[in-house]
């Protein structure tokens, strides 16, 4: 589009370079600003005001310094990569440029000689490609099989040729072979080591063309084998540069055979079909032709069909300077949570070709490369580099476009010398170096980071291009570990997409649930794994919260809202009764569940020991059996008391315990039951628990008490279900019991425990819990609702001294 | 009940959490009080956690994906925070790119069909 500006305004080329990148920044920041907003919502604590961006001047500046040492060490050289051009427009043209529409291809069926293998069924054999691009088979250096796929070896006549077993019939067909025997079937794998000739050999096409595994090879159209060009395709591209081979300029500006390419040199590709199947069919490699109708890219503006062509590209090449090595060695050294991270990455480094980092468009950081006319090479000198960097500090890097060169040069080279780029740098290498421009420039920041933390694709891109950068420059990795998660998915596990109509958005979960609710999902969730979401899942999300908030909601209740600070170290452990003091080891443990599932970043186990302590420790056990000295005792009864001491411990422990996650809520209980004070639960520590407070003897003793409890709630449940008695203070329990356990419950009070009005315990004769429960005899206390012999008032002889 | 002197749970905390509507007031006094400024200050000299932002694209509104990340990101960042450590969080944006041209072109696309 802006060549299109650029044509009618030919004499002022720079101006609508400087009004689209203008228009680009705006762009940016105006999402910035919205971005913003949004993060902020989701309860995200961090340096909003002073945020970084890599469009800002000093980022840009030191974007430059980050490639100039790359430059200077010598590791960054020009190659060729094939990219889609348009050879009317004379331009590459970026994928949203291009249209696909139909087109007819001319189609043939080439074969290439086996010259050297490890298989004797593979001697005096040819192997059969399949093409749309005839003009590119000059251009092939290679051949592509999967190593999964099954070949078979087919007698003709005159020849024996190789094709997938699948596709033998379209092969007979399309060659109109009639006439064939299958000699051999075997895997692809075998096809390793094996070379063959180019089908020019005798033109002077006399090189090794060697037969490379790769998994984009397909059964779904053709023979099972690809013929690579790596100057004509992505995928020949990178499988070629993965071995070793690289792309040359065989295709000009306009569209011709350069003079890499022997005996066709000048023959406009879009004309060149013709002249090669013919060349083919002298050299006795062509075994069928025809015409293909099939989508094809073309370029928006002038509706011409496109070329796939390798043109000059700036590289950080992975051997020269041992990146690849130093990149391994730092993968070693990093910590990954999950582990699997590891391998991951470190697959990706072993393989990668060298990092192409320049781009054919505008908006981005210009390369900051200067090309001597001569000698054809890039000027290396430390001076321009700072030069252009300072430039760039002071007013951002706009100015490559338009202003002189000399400015940049300065004065020590002729800019009539030298050829100024025009490409820009790729994005990963500008988020690459953040770590230089942020961690490194920022005194409260520092390098390398404690941790990066991205959904577990980084592993391709920013994780990535990070360490890379970093290793070039600082022969290390800009991080101490890595932390990666799954993508979110909808509730049965299917990717969200507008066509399946399964996304939620962050903004609908805000307005029906609010953020808290999210974030408790983000908590609970195993992010090792992909993370399932859906209205369901939000709802046992906010059942779980709303049980957290009633924890909450008793304490706070029974507190009177008024929260009273404890100095743990001064509890007197020794003078609770066992109930709190077993409570108190469960906060031990809690606190130790905790610690532990921090260190490895195990939120959602965290998560899990925290809603059980709310709703299995607290409300249905010690809330449950203290309801009725909070209620009904006296305000100055000591049990009393140290029950109100340790709904102060465990309100303290659980609004910090939750904070991280539960950040609105617990903020505002923090307001609320301390109103005095002006601080937010954010800028607290996490408790410390006393180690006095574990005591595993009395959690054994309570374990088997436990025990005993739930028979006795199961055997009330039963009398409860048959109406024959209604809450369980009216019930009466006899029960019988081994003799560990008829120990053990002597120094309890039982009647406390069970939430009940009358227990008898006998000994068992037969070593087994034995529970009857009838309905209590005698009258209903009218203020605590037991069931006791005598009252008063209508009162028990507690609840009568109440005044 | 009430003549009977009980002591009932009494609380402003409603059972009703109404997040929606709650969460933006607790929003803006963390603003107003200047909260991660305060965090700073009240940390300086402690053992540093700093968790560095991958900057995302600078377009379109956040998905679940960003929202998933930048969450996970501040409950570790808090987490760190409250273990006595000095837990910098530095957001940031990546902007230059393709996704940016390509909006900016079909801006001008669109502006060309109208002045045919």
């Amino acid at each position: 589009m802006r060549k299109s500006i650029k044509k009618k305004k030919k004499n002022k080329d720079e101006v609508p370079t400087k009004e689209f990148r203008k228009e680009c920044r705006e762009f940016a920041e105006k999402w910035i600003g919205i971005h913003k907003k949004e993060f902020k919502r989701l309860g995200v604590i961090g340096d909003w005001e002073n945020y970084y961006s890599t469009m800002s001047f000093d980022a840009e500046a030191q974007i430059v310094r980050e490639l100039g040492k790359f430059l200077l060490e010598g590791s960054l050289y020009r190659g060729f990569k094939p990219v889609l051009w348009s050879t009317v427009e004379k331009t590459a043209l970026a994928d949203a440029e291009v249209e696909y529409k139909d087109h007819k291809s001319n189609t043939i069926y080439s074969t290439f000689q086996v010259n050297k293998t490890d298989k004797d069924f593979l001697q005096n054999t040819s192997i059969v490609i399949w093409t749309t691009t005839p003009w590119t088979i000059p251009a092939n250096k290679a051949l592509a099989y999967n190593k999964d796929i099954n070949y078979s070896v087919l007698e003709l006549d005159d020849k024996k040729i190789v094709v997938a077993e699948k596709l033998i019939n379209s092969v007979i067909k399309d060659c109109g072979l009639s006439k064939f025997k299958i000699i051999k079937s075997f895997k692809g794998e075998v096809f390793k080591n094996t070379i063959c000739s180019h089908p020019f050999k005798n033109l002077g096409y006399n090189f090794e063309v060697p037969m490379l595994e790769a998994n984009f090879v397909t059964l779904e159209q053709g023979t099972g084998i690809v013929h690579c060009a790596p100057s004509h395709g992505p995928d020949d591209f990178n499988l070629c540069l993965k071995n070793g081979m690289k792309a040359i300029e065989t295709v000009n500006n306009d569209g011709k055979y350069t003079k890499n390419i022997a005996v066709f040199e000048g023959i406009h590709v879009f004309k060149a079909d013709e002249v090669i199947i013919k060349n083919l069919q002298e050299q006795k490699n062509l075994l069928g032709s025809g015409t293909l109708v099939h989508s094809y890219p073309h370029s928006w503006r002038s509706k011409a069909p496109l070329v796939h062509r390798a043109t000059p590209q700036w590289f950080i090449s992975m051997e020269s300077h041992k990146l690849r090595k130093k990149a391994l060695e730092s993968i070693d050294n990093t910590i990954f949570y999950p582990e699997k991270g590891k391998e991951r990455i470190r697959a990706m480094i072993e393989s990668r070709p060298d990092w192409c980092i320049s781009r054919q468009r505008s908006w981005g950081v210009p390369l900051p490369i200067f090309v001597n006319k001569k000698t054809n090479e890039p000027l290396k000198d430390p001076e321009v580099v700072e030069n252009i960097a300072k430039i760039y500090e002071k007013e951002g890097s706009d100015c490559w476009f338009y202003d002189d060169p000399q400015r940049f040069l300065g004065k020590k080279y002729k800019k009539e010398d030298y050829i100024k780029s025009t490409d820009i740098v790729e994005v990963w290498f500008d988020s690459g170096s953040t770590h230089s421009f942020v961690l490194e420039k920022r005194k409260d920041l520092k390098w390398p980071a404690s941790m990066y933390l991205e959904g577990s694709d980084q592993h391709r891109g920013w994780f990535h291009s990070s360490l890379l950068e970093s290793c070039g420059t600082r022969g290390r990795a800009p991080f101490e570990s890595i932390l990666s998660h799954g993508f979110v998915v909808d509730g049965k596990g299917m990717k969200m997409s507008k066509s399946s109509g399964n996304i939620i958005s962050p903004d609908e979960i805000l307005k029906k649930y609010g953020a808290d609710i999210l974030r408790l999902w983000v908590a609970s969730s195993d992010y090792a794994e992909d993370l399932r979401i859906d209205l369901s899942i939000l709802d046992q999300h906010a059942e779980s919260y709303r049980k957290i908030r009633n924890t909450f909601r008793f304490i706070l209740g029974n507190l009177r809202d008024e929260y009273k600070s404890k100095d743990f170290k001064k509890i007197n452990y020794k003078e609770l009764p066992e109930l709190e003091q077993l409570i108190l080891h469960k906060l031990y443990l809690l606190n130790n569940e905790i610690k532990n599932n921090l260190k490895k970043y195990n939120f959602h186990k965290l998560q899990k020991h925290l809603l059980n302590f709310c709703s299995l420790d607290l409300s249905s056990f010690y809330f449950d059996i203290r309801k009725d000295i909070l209620y009904c005792d006296d305000l100055n009864s000591k049990k009393r008391k140290f029950c109100v001491d340790l709904l102060n411990i465990i309100l303290e422990c659980l609004i910090k315990w939750y904070a991280p996650v539960l950040s609105f809520t617990t903020e505002e209980i923090n307001e609320l039951a301390q109103k005095n004070k002006k601080t937010s639960i954010h800028e607290e520590n996490f408790p410390e628990i006393p180690k006095s407070w574990e005591n595993k003897k009395l959690f054994e003793k309570w374990e088997k008490l436990l025990k005993v409890r739930q028979q006795v709630n199961v055997a009330i449940e039963e009398k409860r279900s048959e109406k024959i008695i209604g809450s369980s203070l009216e019930a009466d329990v006899e029960i019988e019991l081994p003799k560990t356990e008829f120990d053990l419950l002597k120094g309890i009070d039982a009647q406390e425990l069970f939430i009940i009005s009358n227990v008898v315990q006998n000994l068992s004769k037969k070593n087994e819990i034995l529970v009857s429960v009838k309905k209590a005899k005698g009258t209903k206390c009218s203020r605590c609702w037991k069931i006791v012999q005598e009252v008063k008032d209508g009162k028990c002889s507690r609840c009568l001294k109440i005044k | 009940m009430a003549e009977n002197n009980l002591n009932l749970p009494k609380t402003a905390f409603s059972m009703k959490a109404n997040l929606p509507s709650k969460e933006p007031q607790i929003l803006e006094s963390w603003d107003k009080n200047k909260l991660y400024e305060k965090l700073r200050k009240k940390s300086a000299g402690k053992k540093k956690f700093v968790l560095h932002d991958g900057p995302p694209y600078a377009n379109g509104h956040i998905h679940m994906g960003t929202a998933l990340n930048k969450i996970l990101k501040d409950i570790v960042t808090k987490f760190h925070q409250m273990s006595d450590q000095d837990s910098i969080y530095v957001p940031g944006w990546d902007c230059h790119g393709l996704p940016i041209e390509w909006k900016i072109e079909e801006e001008y696309k669109k502006k060309e069909k109208k002045q045919r």
